[in-house]
């Protein structure tokens, strides 16, 4: 297959929200491809990517210049802020491309072998994250999540815990019934604040527009009374302010699905992503620090009720990733070849990064495994051709068949 | 945590290391070398033959820790002059048998002696060399840990070699990083990552000349996105003609598990409680076996892994692999969970384990009446659900407590005539196996606590260490690497299995001295 047309076959998309007009734009640049075979790739790509950012839902825009902001990024090393090394660039750029890539009936499958494994997956995680516009919640899905509230059981008898998320607060409060005014429907829910603690409390009457700020907290029993107080919200650090929009900080907070999904080591992410104190610089030579975590949020690392957007699983315990986590993910980080040969069977449709540490005791039974797959490919995946590959690091990547 | 800068050092070197293919020479140790193939060859499948094992072994040995370490050719500690005595002893009678051998037997045993008087080092010469007024970031890679110990002492014996650290492969998985590198023998001795992920900017592998060697292909997959995309094959490095030079592979020591299996078990030294077994030789000259059964676990120690509650881990047996670090009792006996169950189980324990004693010794009687198959046929009609040979071999041993359905223990207290006391001794048997699950989680809470106050790098490095448990009941426990495997099973006594044995000399031709 020449490269033009198998890179035509991965473009875009199967995105939510548009689904009838790109696939009409997609079979029409198929066949102008078919037809017009001299015309450069890359201008019909141009074309692609223009009408597609125009015809997105408004609020789901992917902002490259996210991409740019990471090449502003420092870590400290000491006392010394030093600026990410090409390497951290390049698995930025990795994850990026492969939370981009969507093709039809095929996942893309990209792995490296690298002199250490450190860093890789959350570098890689970091830029999935940045290529994809934080899920906002359509007027569907906050219509259901109203209709669920409604549908509590009967606080008296069985009370829920839950969350509200009130002008940058987060409050800790309990359902306690719906009403009716008028013609609106209203979830009733109690909080204590720290204002209202000599009174007794408050109760909100929370309307349909406004439940997606309203979050079940599952497994917590709700003890209204003088133990339960407002938590406020950990303010968003200047660190993240320069990946996100304010509209779009707010999003963070909201439940989000997860999407990205690592199968690693636990104690070595946590330590990556939240004990290195990265920034960026301001235009006045000042740092806005922050950790990783702070944008990756990885469940594991935050308090149960926080919302996450990576689920991380470890390698050799327990019974692999949940159902939900698996079917959410559209990409699949294996960090490590222990990982890779142990869990990839549970992933037949999510794109792939392998990352294979040269080190490791099972990097060649992961190693082999690859070059077989390789050869079973369907189609090839030359996006690197525009990433210059950082010394010590090797990589392949292709086209598989989604089953 | 590796930090970021550590690791910016590593891609670094990955892409700049520079490797230098050292040969050296030693005109009186390649004769012997050479010497010994070219004996090996006339000698075909006679070279197996115990009398010619008994002459070879400690010869090889010689010729491979010479040419696995910087060692002087006269070391004492490696001193092969008994050996060479008793072949030259023997040889009269070779000449009668075997009289072209028996030649070049004389010519190996006139070179052995000659070596023996020899202080050359011409590995260290070559560090000294290249080196004169010594580095202060670099390393020596062996490829045995038993080699550590005599080089040390050889290299600091000399003021420009005693800054060099001496490591083995295993070491050079972390970030640590050198300015040089010397790999003592062939390259393909060694994982290839320590050529493919290099912990050092100079690589120096220094090994004799007339040993043929393959460079590992620092590509891995077999295409890639670099330039020159396609895999190649593997650099070999071909001198001389062919009987001038000896594969890497050939000087590697083999072990010899028939000799190592008649060692251990005696003839007649069987009976119904033999069960199927995989020999396992440790580092340090040690021996276990270990049961080839599904179910069978062993305690490893998982260096690799991240997660300090997972570095202590039971693993199937079948699971076991080269290079992999198994927890053995090594004083007191096999069993580390026996005492500490016995002392959970406080004073009744006598009794219960007289009971567990008097119902297996029975067992064992009627079936030394009858037959395995008999007593299975006799147990199902006495209402057992699983009663079959395996089943009721595994019932008999002093490792299994109670069988998992009571049922199948209801039907062997019947078949040997213990139905009065069925109830009671049920009741003890789970006493027992509550114990021992409880002394179990007991023993791996300590040990895990203890891991942390331990330098790990030392089990890396010398591939075995002791560890006393502070506290508990169980003895000393060593962590040993496993070096290699037996392809095949054996039956063995179940009193054997997980019992770390000291193998001869003649037994592992690796084995230290």
């Amino acid at each position: 297959m020449p490269y033009w047309t198998s890179r035509l076959k991965c473009v875009r998309p199967n995105r939510p929200n548009v689904p009838r007009a790109t696939s009409r734009l997609h079979a029409s640049t198929a066949w102008l491809a078919r037809s017009h075979k001299r015309i450069k790739t890359t201008l019909l790509l141009a074309i692609y990517d223009c009408w597609f950012q125009k015809h997105l839902p408004s609020g789901n825009v992917i902002m490259p210049s996210r991409l740019d902001s990471c090449a502003r990024l420092y870590f400290l090393e000491g006392q010394d802020w030093c600026p990410f090394p090409a390497w951290a660039h390049f698995f930025i750029r990795t994850g990026w491309e492969l939370q981009r890539a969507s093709v039809f009936s095929e996942r893309l499958v990209i792995a490296v072998c690298l002199p250490q494994r450190g860093f890789a997956a959350c570098f890689a995680a970091l830029g999935a994250l940045l290529a994809e516009p934080l899920p906002r919640p359509t007027p569907d899905d906050i219509k259901r999540h109203f209709t669920h509230l409604l549908t509590l059981p009967d606080p008296e008898q069985n009370p829920t815990a839950l969350t509200y998320l009130l002008a940058g607060r987060k409050l800790r409060g309990s359902f306690a019934g719906a009403v009716t005014r008028g013609t609106q429907r209203f979830v009733k829910v109690c909080v204590q604040t720290k204002s209202a603690y000599r009174s007794g409390g408050l109760t909100y009457y929370v309307q349909e527009g406004d439940a997606i700020n309203l979050q079940i907290e599952p497994g917590v029993q709700p003890r209204l009374g003088r133990q339960i107080k407002g938590r406020t919200l950990v303010p968003h650090t200047s660190f993240v302010n320069h990946f996100y929009s304010q509209d779009e900080l707010h999003l963070l907070h909201l439940a989000a699905r997860c999407q990205v999904l690592i199968v690693g080591r636990i104690n070595a992410l946590r330590e990556e992503t939240t004990q290195v104190p990265c920034a960026v610089p301001t235009p006045h030579n000042q740092m806005n620090g922050g950790v990783l975590n702070d944008i990756l949020r990885i469940r594991k690392f935050l308090s149960e009720s926080s919302p996450a957007r990576i689920a991380l699983y470890p390698t050799q315990r327990g019974t692999g990733p949940s159902p939900e986590d698996q079917n959410a993910s559209r990409l699949v980080i294996f960090d490590g070849a222990d990982a890779f040969t142990k869990w990839c069977v549970l992933f037949p449709n999510a794109n792939m990064l392998v990352i294979l540490d040269r080190t490791e005791a099972l990097f060649q039974e992961g190693l082999s495994q690859l070059n077989a797959r390789y050869y079973l490919r369907s189609g090839e995946y030359p996006w690197h051709s525009n990433i210059q590959m950082p010394p010590g690091v090797e990589a392949i990547s292709f086209l598989e068949v989604r089953r | 945590m590796i930090s970021m800068c550590a690791l910016s050092r590593l891609y670094e070197l990955s892409a700049n290391v520079t490797i230098h293919r050292a040969p050296i020479t030693h005109s009186c140790f390649r004769d012997y070398s050479i010497g010994i193939n070219r004996l090996l060859k006339t000698l075909g499948d006679a070279a197996d033959e115990e009398l010619w094992k008994q002459v070879l072994v400690p010869l090889k040995r010689y010729r491979f820790t010479h040419s696995a370490a910087p060692l002087p050719f006269n070391d004492e500690s490696l001193s092969i002059t008994a050996a060479l005595s008793i072949a030259r002893g023997q040889l009269s009678f070779y000449e009668r048998a075997y009289p072209v051998a028996a030649e070049q037997l004389a010519t190996i045993l006139d070179l052995g002696a000659t070596l023996q008087n020899c202080p050359d080092n011409p590995i260290r010469d070559f560090i000294l060399e290249r080196f004169p007024k010594g580095v202060t970031s670099g390393a020596v890679v062996l490829k045995a840990s038993w080699l550590i110990t005599p080089s040390q002492r050889s290299l600091h014996s000399h003021p420009a070699t005693r800054t060099w650290e001496i490591v083995t492969a295993g070491q050079l998985r972390k970030e640590g990083c050198y300015s040089y590198l010397i790999v003592v023998g062939a390259a393909r001795w060694f994982p290839e990552y320590l050529i493919t992920a290099p912990r050092g900017s100079d690589i120096y592998i220094v090994r004799y000349g007339w040993i043929r060697d393959v460079m590992p292909n620092r590509q891995a997959f077999d295409r890639t996105w670099q330039k020159d995309g396609t895999r190649k094959g593997a650099d070999s490095e071909c001198v001389g003609d062919l009987d001038e030079v000896l594969d890497a592979e050939d000087l590697l020591p083999q072990i010899d598990w028939a000799a190592i299996q008649q060692h251990v078990i005696m003839p007649g030294e069987s009976g119904f409680d033999d069960v199927p077994a995989k020999i396992a030789v440790l580092e340090g000259n040690f021996a276990v076996f270990f049961e080839d059964d599904e179910a069978a676990t062993v305690l490893t120690l998982d260096l690799e892994t991240d997660e300090p509650i997972e570095r202590v881990l039971r693993t199937p047996v079948r699971r076991i692999a080269p290079n992999m670090f198994v927890l053995l009792r090594t004083t007191g006996g096999g069993d580390y969970i026996l005492p500490l169950a016995d002392k959970i189980l406080g004073k009744v324990a006598p009794y219960v384990r007289k009971c567990q004693r008097e119902w297996k010794e029975q067992l064992r009687r009627t079936v030394a009446q009858s037959s395995l198959a008999e007593v299975s046929v006799r147990l199902i009609e006495a209402g057992s659900t699983c009663a079959n040979e395996v089943n009721v071999s595994n019932w008999m041993s002093p490792r299994n407590i109670k069988t998992q359905d009571p049922r199948d223990f209801a039907a062997i207290m019947e078949t040997i005539g213990f139905q009065h006391c069925a109830q009671e001794f049920w009741k003890a048997m789970m006493a027992i196996s509550k114990a021992h699950q409880s002394a179990g989680q007991q023993i791996r809470r300590v040990l895990l606590r203890r891991l942390q106050d331990i330098d790990l790098t030392i089990l890396e490095r010398d591939g075995r260490l002791e560890i006393s448990l502070p506290g508990v009941d169980a003895g000393t426990l060593t962590a040993f690497r496993v070096i290699d495997l037996a392809p095949a099973d054996r039956l063995v006594p179940s009193t054997k299995l997980n019992h770390p044995f000291p193998l001869g000399d003649s037994y592992a031709p690796h084995a230290a001295r």
